[in-house]
């Protein structure tokens, strides 16, 4: 302005400052009305604010949850909003495993672990793509946030579980085997608290003041999703902070096939149905740097033959792959390392163009807790011979009989000597019959791609800089994971980062 | 409205959040105005009394037969419905049961106006989570009440107090649990919820006949064990329960057993809940049928197996006819034709209901629009089978039938619009024994025929009867004079098209060649006419003459008019038209009027030709007035000036030089005469067949049909294509010749179009005595007016009828 309006030409110094002191004032007025905030759509200032926080959390999962919980902690009013008519989007419907590396169970069982070698199978699996940083923020700190959720009242089983990817048996489970074990005291902890959480109020986009700062949100109350007409804009004044945790978008038909044009609505997910990018394409348009979007990860043991993530998924994961072994229907071979990360896995079954098949016996189905019920829905199928589950899924038996024979020699060898796949300690020969069996058939799960976060959990925006007052947490942020999410880091993550995004906000860094 | 939160204290955090969502939603919604919410049937009405259905609804909404409700509460409901009664549970929502429970609008919205809302707190009030939560322990998948979200969701995620109820979790589980709307038994073990499709047979029965809930359609054990006590004989017991009505109580139907021991001394009486509580549809139309009417039957005179009948029993026509030779005379009934091939197995024949319905039997009363209808309803019912192409192959039977009845007189007068007064089906196939007309029972037996026919005629020949009532002119050997007439008609209508409408074709394109060659050129003396000569009139009609061709032109109008809607019955315009020109009876009588007309003036010119044949009764010399220069009848000349046209046509010569009538006017002329022969005598034999009988047979109507049919189509089209063509639509005389109507033309126009006549006016010095006034501004509006209207009406009835006769 001063640029603008220093006027030297032969004015006297009265007039000049007469007539500069107005030309300013005006020019004042103008900018603030025309050059404004840097952004010149999403949602304007509002007249009036409906209601004031010191931070606003978007989302009920984990992350938006432990944000909450540490920004009141830290002395700062807060509210969570949630655009469903039930809290805990993806968080509560989860699958309650939560990756610990060098935990007292892991001791207790004799298993040598360390966060590096953590990082190291994230790396792995993330093909290098992580942010190292993060990845290593979050490998670092699994005890602790394991404890915290322990400290919630979260109960977890005795045995760690070894999931795909992971080079060692390290993963805690919930006493319920779903993630709600940790959302309910969660939400325990915020009622405690005394922060409202705010289910059908669907965040539509965030206003940022002319520095560009999220200064708040415009809002629906009432909204019932998914429904677009229902409900009434209400705006929101943040005075410390957004935190973002508004979750993945496996269910978002529009945006996934956006970015990966092969997931269209013949694919089905595991996710909850509000499980879409309206906040992410938001935090787009607010300046916020996009990290690898379109990595968008299929779980590899749904099955077809039931919605979503449905209940033959626990046979796979916790018999099949482990104990058991999975075969292309076609040939009656294995076709590929059964704990190999996700896409591999997935990927590989979808080449086969058919749904595979996981076989396990008797032996092999003792951790698989929901057996009974997967039979009656007749997703999971028992069989008294090879030869009956060979029938029923047209697999050549004798092919069948020689994979599981190889399969039973190498464990006796103590070594996969085809696909190199884990031995568990206690693995034994395929060969105690009833025989179980499952189809696999990857379903939309995990998008690890997202908005780019720093340390302090802040959003970086495309000036390379944090956008103040914005902080981001959960499956919205991108690059923890890189290319592949490892099973049971999803909960690592958003209690690490949700929790640092509660604090950072708090702290207004 | 200020929205003003009404939550307790120390609600779970999710009620206290979906709660105030809620509220606002709710609020949100009367914001919209109470009128809009409220104003549909059902109006909520704020102190409606719990059992008082009618207190909000307008519509009858539980059986007419249903015990009086309006002092009930929900166990008295649950006293004779089962729990999971879908009749309940679909159809009443949660607010009805919370009203029969004693739960009053105000229990959950208060008492202020507007209404207060209603959140999981509301609910929370009287319902315990830990109740609920045991409750739904054991159903089966999941414990709605405790599952990973916890025990403390909202209400309303899966229960609506005023709409269906949803199943939240199936979002995305796939749970057989139901949610149940309404009927909550609090404190009870819950049985799961039978699905809605197990639980209610009688509606997905093959045939639907029930249209309403039973009064009770629950089974309530003691009451049918009670019953049974004493009642044991199988039709009560096993039979019952397989039965159609197995899941009705005894006593949804007995009524007025109060007390057992009572009933068992014979001391009460007991008294049948009406079909018409559940069969409503049927009984309103029971209400009309003549059994109902007329032999004041009930609905067990004819079913008497109501507690054995099985689903998907009876209901073949067999059975039909079975139950109604009870009473009516197999003799009479089904010894011949349908009903006899129905029982010899044959279900494409017809039963007795095929025909006269079930339920719906109608009284036929005496008079002419009864007959009507009678007739009408019959002639559905035949032509439901005989027209359905597959079923009359199946059974050889004739494939035209329908059709061919549709060619006749009967079947055309009758489609526009007569069924008082034409024959339909049933006039002549009357009575039960239905039967080729071969046989000597058929009623349709030439033998028989005179019976049937005089029904409606009289005075006739007995040949009268040889009329074919089904013709079928394409079929040479059965009917070949029919065949012969209409290919004959047929063809003569071909080659008069074919010559003519080539001739006027041919004519427009030199016409206009010849202008379009000549624009521009400077007018030679040739083409002007002297100046005089375009003044001065000469007379061409004589007062009669125009007379009768006005008379003429009205009344070949109406007969068009009146008739093509009958020639083209089915088509689209046929009945607006006889609508339009007072219904059926009134175009009748004009088309008669108009025909008498055209008669007359058929007779006069007759009589005019005589006289002009025979001036003065003169014979000698009439050959020579036939064919001299005044007469209309055909001479060499006119054979040497249709050559030279053809000839002008193709620029091989000069137009020729005409005399008084051209040959084409003298074609006019003797179309009428043609017409009159053809049309008039076979419209005089329609008119009077029975007169015509002593005459000639019966099929000569047939014939008659044919040849007035076609020769109309003839004589309209010619006259509206070709006759219109030369007098209103060729080069010199557009937009139209006028002196038909004025009755005079200039001494050009008679030079240029009748070069011989003038010459020979000249030579016999007759001009002079022709010489007239121009025509009078009146008489020339007057011709302006009638000549385009005419043309215009023409055409319009020409499309009317090139649109019938191309796609009907
Ligand atoms: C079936 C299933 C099983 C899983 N099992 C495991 C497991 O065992 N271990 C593991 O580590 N990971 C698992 N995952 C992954 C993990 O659960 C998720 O990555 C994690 O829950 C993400 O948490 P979050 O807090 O980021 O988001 P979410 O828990 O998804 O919460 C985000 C919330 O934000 C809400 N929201 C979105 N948009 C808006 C808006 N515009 N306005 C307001 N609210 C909005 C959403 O409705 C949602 O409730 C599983 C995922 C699924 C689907
Ligand atoms: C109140 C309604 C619901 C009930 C009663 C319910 C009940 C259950 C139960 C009993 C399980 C354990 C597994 C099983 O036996 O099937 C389960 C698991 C699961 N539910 Fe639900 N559910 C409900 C709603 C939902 C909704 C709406 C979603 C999706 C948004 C959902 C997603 C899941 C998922 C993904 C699992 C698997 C978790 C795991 O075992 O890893 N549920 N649910
Ligand atoms: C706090 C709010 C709720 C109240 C007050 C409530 C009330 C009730 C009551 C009284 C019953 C009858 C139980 C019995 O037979 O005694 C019932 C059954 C049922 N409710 Fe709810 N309910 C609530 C929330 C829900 C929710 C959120 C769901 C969906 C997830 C649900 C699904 C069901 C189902 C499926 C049954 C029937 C179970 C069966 O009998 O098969 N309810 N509820």
């Amino acid at each position: 302005m001063k640029e603008k309006f220093d006027v030297k030409n032969g004015l006297t110094r009265r007039g000049f400052i007469k007539t500069t002191g107005g030309v300013a004032l005006a020019g004042m007025a103008a900018g603030s009305l025309f050059a404004g905030p840097l952004k010149a759509f999403g949602a304007e200032m509002p007249e009036k604010w409906d209601e004031e926080f010191d931070v606003i959390v978007v989302g009920s999962g984990f992350a938006g949850l432990a944000a909450a919980i540490e920004a009141k902690q830290a002395g700062s009013s807060a509210v969570v909003l949630e655009k469903m008519r039930v809290p805990g989007g993806n968080s509560i419907i989860n699958g309650g495993v939560f990756a610990v590396a060098g935990s007292p169970k892991q001791e207790a069982e004799g298993i040598k672990d360390s966060p590096e070698l953590l990082l190291e199978d994230m790396l792995k699996a993330g093909l290098y793509l992580n942010h190292v940083e993060l990845a290593k923020t979050i490998a670092e700190k699994s005890r602790e946030a394991v404890q915290w959720t322990e400290s919630l009242g979260v109960q977890y089983k005795d045995r760690v579980t070894h999931l795909g990817g992971h080079s060692v048996p390290r993963s805690y489970s919930t006493h319920n085997s779903s993630g709600s074990a940790i959302v309910t005291k969660q939400l325990d902890k915020v009622k405690e608290l005394g922060v409202d959480v705010r289910t059908q109020s669907y965040v539509m986009s965030i206003i940022q003041d002319k520095e560009g700062r999220a200064a708040g949100l415009k809002i629906k109350e009432g909204y019932r999703f998914p429904d677009e007409s229902t409900g009434t804009v209400k705006y929101l004044k943040a005075n410390k902070g957004v935190v973002l945790a508004s979750g993945g978008f496996g269910r978002d038909l529009y945006f996934r096939t956006i970015q990966d044009p092969k997931l269209t609505e013949n694919v089905d997910s595991t996710n909850q149905p509000g499980a879409t990018a309206e906040v992410l394409m938001d935090a787009l348009r607010s300046g916020a740097t996009p990290v690898q979007i379109s990595w968008i990860q299929l779980g590899p043991w749904t099955s077809p033959d039931e919605k979503g993530m449905g209940i033959g998924y626990v046979f796979n994961a916790m018999a099949g792959f482990v104990y058991g072994v999975m075969v292309d229907p076609e040939t009656g071979k294995r076709f590929i390392n059964e704990l190999a990360d996700r896409k591999i896995r997935a990927d590989a079954i979808i080449r086969l163009g058919h749904p595979a098949v996981t076989i396990a016996d008797s032996q092999g189905v003792r951790r698989v807790h929901n057996l009974d019920r997967a039979l009656e829905k007749g997703v999971v199928k028992k069989f008294d011979t090879l030869d009956a589950l060979a029938a029923e899924y047209n697999i050549p038996p004798e092919p069948l009989k020689e994979t599981i024979n190889a399969w039973n020699r190498y464990i006796k060898q103590g070594q996969d000597r085809e696909y190199g796949r884990y031995l568990q300690t206690d693995s034994e020969a395929i060969a105690n019959p009833p025989y179980y069996a499952c189809r696999a058939w990857p379903k939309v799960h995990h998008t690890m791609g997202g908005i780019q976060i720093n340390n302090k959990a802040q959003v970086i925006g495309l000036d390379k800089k944090p956008i103040p007052g914005l902080y981001a947490a959960g499956e919205i942020a991108g690059g923890v994971h890189g290319a592949v999410r490892l099973g049971s880091c999803a909960v690592l993550d958003c209690i690490v980062f949700g929790r640092t995004a509660g604090q950072s906000a708090a702290a207004k860094v | 409205m200020t929205h003003k939160l009404f939550l307790k204290r120390g609600l779970p955090f999710g009620t206290k959040a979906i709660g105030l969502i809620f509220i606002i939603f709710l609020f949100s919604l009367f914001h919209t105005g109470p009128e809009e919410a409220f104003s549909q049937d059902p109006t909520r009405v704020r102190d409606a009394k719990p059992g008082n259905c009618a207190s909000c609804h307008k519509e009858q909404v539980i059986p007419s037969a249903h015990p009086d409700t309006s002092g009930m509460n929900l166990t008295q409901c649950l006293s004779c419905h089962k729990e999971e009664d879908p009749k309940l549970t679909n159809t009443f929502p949660l607010s009805h049961s919370h009203l029969l429970s004693g739960v009053s609008c105000a229990g959950c919205h208060g008492e202020a106006d507007p209404p207060e809302f209603v959140g999981t707190g509301t609910c929370l009030g009287c319902h315990k989570t830990e109740d609920l939560v045991a409750a739904t322990k054991d159903v089966k998948d999941a414990n709605p009440h405790d599952s990973h979200y916890g025990p403390e969701l909202d209400c309303d995620l899966c229960h609506h107090a005023h709409k269906e109820s949803e199943n939240f979790c199936n979002q995305c589980h796939e749970f057989d649990f139901v949610v149940p709307s309404p009927i909550v038994k609090p404190a009870k073990a819950v049985k799961r919820a039978a699905p809605v499709k197990d639980a209610a047979p009688v509606e997905t029965a093959p045939k639907k006949k029930m249209d309403r809930a039973p009064p009770d359609a629950g089974k309530p054990e003691e009451a049918v064990l009670n019953c049974r006590g004493c009642h044991s004989a199988p039709e009560y017991t096993e039979k019952f329960d397989r039965s159609v009505h197995g899941l009705l109580a005894c006593t949804t139907c007995h009524t007025g057993i109060e007390n057992v021991a009572q009933h068992m001394k014979k001391e009460t009486k007991t008294e049948l809940t009406p079909c018409a509580a559940c069969h409503s549809a049927i009984s309103v139309q029971f209400e009309d049928d003549v059994h109902g009417v007329e032999a004041k039957m009930t609905c067990a005179a004819c079913h008497t197996d109501v507690h054995i009948r099985m689903a998907g029993a009876g209901g073949t026509k067999a059975a039909v006819i079975n139950r109604c030779t009870t009473c009516h005379s197999k003799d009479q009934y089904v010894q011949f034709g349908h009903a006899k091939e129905v029982l010899q197995g044959n279900e494409d024949s017809a039963g007795c209901s095929d025909c006269h319905g079930l339920h719906d039997i109608a009284v036929f009363k005496e008079t002419i629009e009864d007959k009507a209808l009678q007739r009408e309803s019959f002639m559905a019912a035949c032509i439901s089978c005989h027209d359905n192409q597959e079923l009359v192959r199946r059974n050889n039977l004739s494939t035209d039938i329908v059709e061919s009845y549709e060619e006749t007189y009967h079947g055309k007068v009758l489609h526009i619009g007569f069924p008082e007064r034409v024959a339909g089906c049933a006039d002549c196939h009357n009575g039960h024994n239905i039967l080729p007309a071969t046989d000597p029972q058929s009623t349709v037996h030439p033998d028989n025929l005179i019976k049937d026919c005089k029904a409606c005629h009289s005075g006739f020949h007995a040949r009268f009867v040889k009329f074919e009532a089904h013709a079928d002119y394409s079929n040479s050997e059965r009917y070949p004079v029919l065949f012969w007439t209409n290919a004959f008609m047929i063809a003569l209508l071909v080659c008069v098209f074919f010559f003519f409408w080539v001739h006027s074709i041919l004519w427009w394109r030199k016409a206009y060649w010849k202008k379009w060659k000549d624009r521009g050129a400077a007018p030679t003396e040739e083409n002007i006419p002297f100046a005089l000569e375009t003044v001065l009139y000469v007379q061409r009609f004589s007062w009669r003459d125009r007379i009768m061709h006005i008379l003429l032109v009205v009344s070949f109008f109406l007969l068009v008019m009146t008739g093509f809607p009958i020639k083209y019955a089915e088509s689209a315009w046929a009945e607006v038209l006889i609508n339009l020109m007072g219904g059926p009876q009134m175009t009748g009588l004009l088309h008669r009027i108009s025909a008498i007309v055209l008669w007359a003036l058929f007779l006069y010119t007759c009589w005019l030709s005589l006289k002009f044949l025979f001036p003065k009764r003169q014979v000698r010399g009439w050959t020579k007035r036939l064919f001299g220069p005044e007469s209309l009848f055909f001479n060499k000349k006119d054979w040497e000036d249709l050559k030279g046209m053809f000839r002008w046509f193709f620029n091989r010569g000069e137009m020729p030089q005409f005399e008084r009538w051209t040959y084409w006017e003298k074609f006019d002329f003797f179309a009428v005469f043609w017409g009159m022969f053809v049309i008039g005598l076979s419209g005089l034999m329609l008119w009077l067949p029975e007169l015509f009988s002593y005459i000639l047979p019966g099929w000569m109507i047939n014939v008659a049909t044919v040849a007035h049919s076609e020769e109309a189509f003839l004589a309209a089209i010619f006259i509206f294509t070709v006759h219109f063509f030369h007098n209103h639509l060729a080069p010199n005389k557009f937009p139209m010749e006028s002196n038909i109507f004025t009755g005079r033309y200039t001494v050009a126009a008679l030079k240029e179009e009748r070069p011989e006549e003038y010459e020979r006016m000249i030579a016999e010095n007759r001009l002079a005595s022709l010489e007239r006034k121009a025509p009078s501004v009146p008489s020339r509006f007057f011709a302006a007016f009638v000549g385009i209207a005419a043309v215009l009406l023409g055409l319009l009835l020409t499309v009317l009828i090139f649109w019938a006769a191309l796609f009907y």
